[in-house]
């Protein structure tokens, strides 16, 4: 380990505003733990952010950090990164910020498979605004704005960037930090553009408003099909078999795709992306 | 001397002062200027990219600057609505980047492509927020590129977003000119970061210009930067005095603008009868100052550079002497109300706006004055 | 010295998902066909993306039918895991041998019934005759890629498995991809040298060495979420009444570190304060 992850925060700015129990922090926790074993400082490192709970961790990070507009963090991304392809820039988004308002940014930023490296929390709901209904929540979940349940499908975040064009997909889950420390890893060393999707939760909105306990019993929720968690599902009654909560038992996780396409810097030649010789 | 058009005019002015970076996104009447660019920017070492929408194209851009280069889009009316919020936020955010908006009749789709002058209102209060603004108008082919690259002086100088708005006439029309390149010590610099990196550092400590003394990202001083109010170090706040005396800031340190930029004063001296116009009308308004000095009228022409931010003292120290103003705009009357605020009440103003996608004529103007019965030369 | 070419035998690869368990099975299978011999393959896989167990067993021989490893006949284990390794102990022959990689894999939710002093599972198999410590982690990372750790195992088992170097090489080269090649022939090799120099006795440990932790909270920053008092495998964590984290029984601190890595508030560190024989030998020393 070249630092540690606590070395890389900005102490001043701590404690962060994430509610207890927000499985954006272990995620940001996760990451910080990944980058810490591959930089001594991140001074090569742009950390660029949408709005929304999970753009907002950037600013407790000691990088060149950006928090930008909503749903238009990886537009800021792909100006800097061409301007100065020599950073290592990563993008934190929301399912809200990357998926609703930003859609458009995600599918057009795969597609020029830009070398950049996009961190999608998807905690199901807009957090920031009060827990509304968001193109990632499943049917039936309760939100501030569902108040009979959704009746809208959800997205697939990344099977979205993969048919977009993203050269590497991957998957995790704030549960398994170790899992997601490897599809960060591996992420961060490909050479285009790379896709994670984290899942993640909002305890204190889409967890209370489908009553699924505080921040632990989320955390479980992310691998309930499995016979790690003892815990018997009837301790929580409220979790109803719909159609919707099958979604997260079946979500595979780790790197979903991965290819060697040319980045984008390649096409346009940029300095440490010249063509390769044919 | 050469026949070029007020987009490639633009397009070259911006590759003179250095623009290293393009995002854009196609809409008439403003396309020439990314097509060219596309072409002649990457030869001069930069980057072109054609974004999925004029946010995106704005966003590119900042995030360009943000690591140093001299960036830019280009646009008209729907794309610079588009726009606006990331106007406010490199308004805020202290972010230097130029934006063209050519403009054509509106609202919404319009009229694609007659010429306008609906969006100067919109340049100045199209973002959410009291944000200060910079816009430039220029009126010739020659105009558009020494304020384009005046844009990217102002722009780093000030750290702020700066527009310059022409509407299609003078981006499509074609002039003889002589371009005269910018020297180098007539390139303006970002102010320097102070001190080294570290703890102590202030990416947002302003200068005595009331500008923020910001590192480009990836120099080692790993700063913060957001759309929400900040203080020195860029950490967000929801001070209130913060929030007021970074808004004044941001306010004051544009203020020299229309001093560096100066009106032009036609005829102005002696003048009773004075039009107030901007761009391709301003060309239209000469000639009639000129027809109606020949039947003897005290006319001049007063015609602004810089759009925004307006300096008040210096239009009313400049129309002092006029008894009837007349400000001529392609529009149903916007910068009208600037004139009016600025001007005392002994001061008649009329309003002369035309939209719908034909120019403001010569005759029209004559007719106007007409009207107006101003006094001629010798009865004063 | 090379040992005979093997005429039937049995191996079990077990690992987690993502270490290339899998892989390594269709190498050694692949082997044994390229020298006439009858295999057999089962896996068992499928929490794999979840971070879960994955196994490999590969049977061969001249003629093999059943495709289960019977108790007391499991020749060899390659652990790409040390726990995973250790499952597979009671099916071993009293001649079998285990090589098994000192890093240690937590998938959090499996820690959460162990029972206090757990950690004296794994350090026990030290003192199994039959177990083989291999750094495979740190030797993958000399051969120049991490993940060429499984490869490093099957160097160490060419030792003992004794079909031709060039045959594993061959059989390596149809199934690593093309631009890991180099980095896994060096792991094979690694993993072969390994074993020359590696001590001939079984490891011992004592458990009176157990590593200590201290646990040190960043009491500003936590907020009592609870999810370091859920998750810890030995239920040191309680909260007070200012709804703080405390730890109630640090000692009993096994260093698994998931209470570090699951609090979203960055206020926990679990530090080190002696080093174990166990960690020792992850630590690559």
């Amino acid at each position: 380990m070249t630092t540690t992850a606590k070395a890389l925060l900005r102490r001043e700015m701590m404690p962060h505003i994430l509610c207890p129990g927000c499985g954006h922090g272990i995620v940001m926790n996760t990451m910080l733990r990944v980058l810490a074993r591959r930089y001594d400082n991140l001074n090569n490192v742009a950390l660029v952010a949408g709005i929304g709970c999970s753009s907002r961790i950037v600013g407790y990070i000691d990088a060149n950090t950006l928090h930008t507009t909503h749903g238009r963090a990886l537009t800021f991304a792909s100006g800097l990164k061409l301007a100065r392809p020599e950073l290592k820039v990563i993008v934190v988004t929301g399912d809200g910020d990357g998926l609703g308002i930003g859609g458009n940014h995600l599918i057009h930023a795969a597609r020029r498979n830009i070398d950049l490296t996009c961190i999608l929390f998807n905690n199901e709901t807009y957090g920031m605004t009060g827990g509304q209904l968001a193109p990632t929540t499943v049917r039936e979940a309760f939100t501030t704005t569902s108040p009979a349940g959704n009746t809208e499908p959800h997205f697939d975040a990344a099977a979205l960037a993969t048919a977009a064009g993203a050269s590497f997909v991957g998957r995790g889950q704030a549960f398994r930090p170790d899992a997601l420390e490897e599809v960060l890893e591996r992420a961060l060393d490909h050479r285009g553009f790379s896709f994670v999707e984290v899942m993640t939760d909002c305890t204190e909105y889409f967890g209370r408003k489908n009553s699924l306990g505080g921040g632990s019993d989320l955390l479980f929720t992310q691998s309930r099909s499995d016979e790690e968690v003892s815990r018997d599902l009837s301790e929580w009654p409220s979790l109803r078999p719909g159609e919707g909560w099958q979604v997260r038992e079946t979500q595979p996780i780790g790197v979903l795709s991965e290819d060697s396409r040319p980045a984008f810097e390649e096409s346009l030649g940029l300095p440490g992306y010249k063509r390769k010789e044919t | 001397m050469e026949l070029i058009q007020g987009n490639e005019a633009c397009a070259r002015g911006a590759l003179a002062a250095g623009l290293k970076f393009f995002g854009g996104y196609p809409i008439s009447p403003s396309s020439e200027i990314a097509e060219i660019l596309s072409s002649r920017l990457p030869r001069a070492g930069g980057v072109f990219v054609q974004m999925e929408d004029e946010m995106a194209s704005l966003g590119s851009v900042i995030g360009a600057s943000l690591g140093g280069l001299r960036a830019m889009t280009a646009t008209s009316g729907p794309g610079f609505t588009l726009m606006q919020e990331h106007l406010g936020y490199a308004s805020l955010a202290e972010i230097p980047c130029v934006v063209i908006d050519v403009m054509r009749v509106g609202p919404s789709t319009g009229v694609p492509t007659a010429p306008s002058q609906g969006d100067v209102m919109q340049a100045r209060w199209g973002s959410h927020g009291d944000r200060a603004a910079l816009a430039l108008a220029p009126a010739s082919v020659a105009e558009v590129y020494d304020l384009t690259v005046q844009a990217f002086n102002i722009a780093d100088r000030l750290r702020a977003p700066v527009v310059v708005m022409f509407d299609e006439v003078i981006g499509h029309m074609r002039e003889g000119v002589e371009l005269v390149p910018p020297r180098p010590e007539d390139i303006w610099r970002r102010p320097d970061p102070v001190g080294p990196p570290g703890s102590g550092h202030r990416a947002y400590a302003p200068n005595e210009e009331g500008v923020a003394q910001m590192p480009r990202f990836g120099d080692g001083y790993r700063f913060h930067v957001t759309g929400l109010f900040h203080d020195e170090r860029g950490y967000p706040s929801t001070n209130a005095e913060l929030v007021r005396q970074t808004l004044e800031r941001l306010e004051r340190k544009l203020a020299p603008v229309p001093f560096w930029l100066p009106p032009e004063k036609y005829r102005l001296g002696d003048a009773s009868f004075v039009f107030v116009a901007y761009g391709a009308v301003s060309r239209v308004a000469r000639e009639a100052v000129d027809r109606l000095r020949e039947e003897g009228v005290a006319a001049g022409l007063y015609r602004p550079r810089v759009l925004w931010p307006v300096a008040d003292a210096q239009l009313r120290e400049d129309l002092a002497g006029a008894e009837t103003v007349v400000v001529a705009e392609l529009n149903r009357g916007q910068w009208v109300d600037v004139v009016a605020r600025a001007l005392p009440r002994s001061i008649r103003i009329v309003s002369h706006g035309k939209s719908g996608g034909e120019p403001v004529t010569t005759d029209e103007l004559l007719a106007a004055a007409a009207d107006l019965q101003p006094r001629s030369v010798k009865s004063s | 010295m090379q040992a005979k070419v093997p005429q039937q035998g049995n191996v079990v690869i077990a690992g987690v998902g993502g270490q290339g368990v899998v892989l390594a099975g269709n190498i050694i299978a692949d082997l044994c066909l390229s020298h006439g011999l009858d295999v057999k393959k089962a896996e068992v896989h499928g929490m794999s993306q979840r971070g879960g167990s994955v196994s490999a067993q590969v049977r061969f021989g001249p003629e093999v039918h059943n495709v289960v490893i019977e108790q007391g006949s499991l020749q060899y284990v390659l652990g790409f895991e040390w726990a995973e390794a250790l499952r597979w102990l009671p099916l071993l022959a009293p001649d079998g041998l285990v090589f098994a990689s000192s890093e240690r894999i937590l998938p959090p939710a499996a820690q959460r019934d162990r029972v206090a002093g757990g950690v004296n599972y794994p350090l026990a198999a030290f003192e199994h005759p039959r177990v083989r410590a291999v750094d495979a982690e740190s030797l993958a990372k000399e051969a120049g890629n991490v993940k060429t750790a499984g490869v490093v195992l099957l160097g160490a088992l060419s030792t003992e498995l004794g079909f031709p170097v060039a045959a594993w090489r061959d059989a390596l080269g149809r199934w690593v991809p093309k631009k890991a090649l180099e980095a896994n022939l060096r792991a094979f090799e690694l993993g072969r040298a390994w074993q020359d120099t590696a001590p001939p006795k079984p490891l011992h440990s004592s458990p009176t060495q157990q590593a200590r932790f201290r646990l040190q909270l960043e009491e500003a920053w936590c907020k009592g979420c609870s999810i370091c008092v859920d998750v810890c495998p030995e239920r040191i964590w309680q909260l007070d009444a200012l709804e703080i984290a405390r730890p109630t029984a640090p000692e009993r601190c096994t260093g698994c570190r998931i209470c570090e890595k699951l609090c979203p508030d960055f206020a926990i560190d679990v530090v080190r304060e002696q080093e174990s024989d166990l960690l020792h030998l992850a630590g690559g020393a």
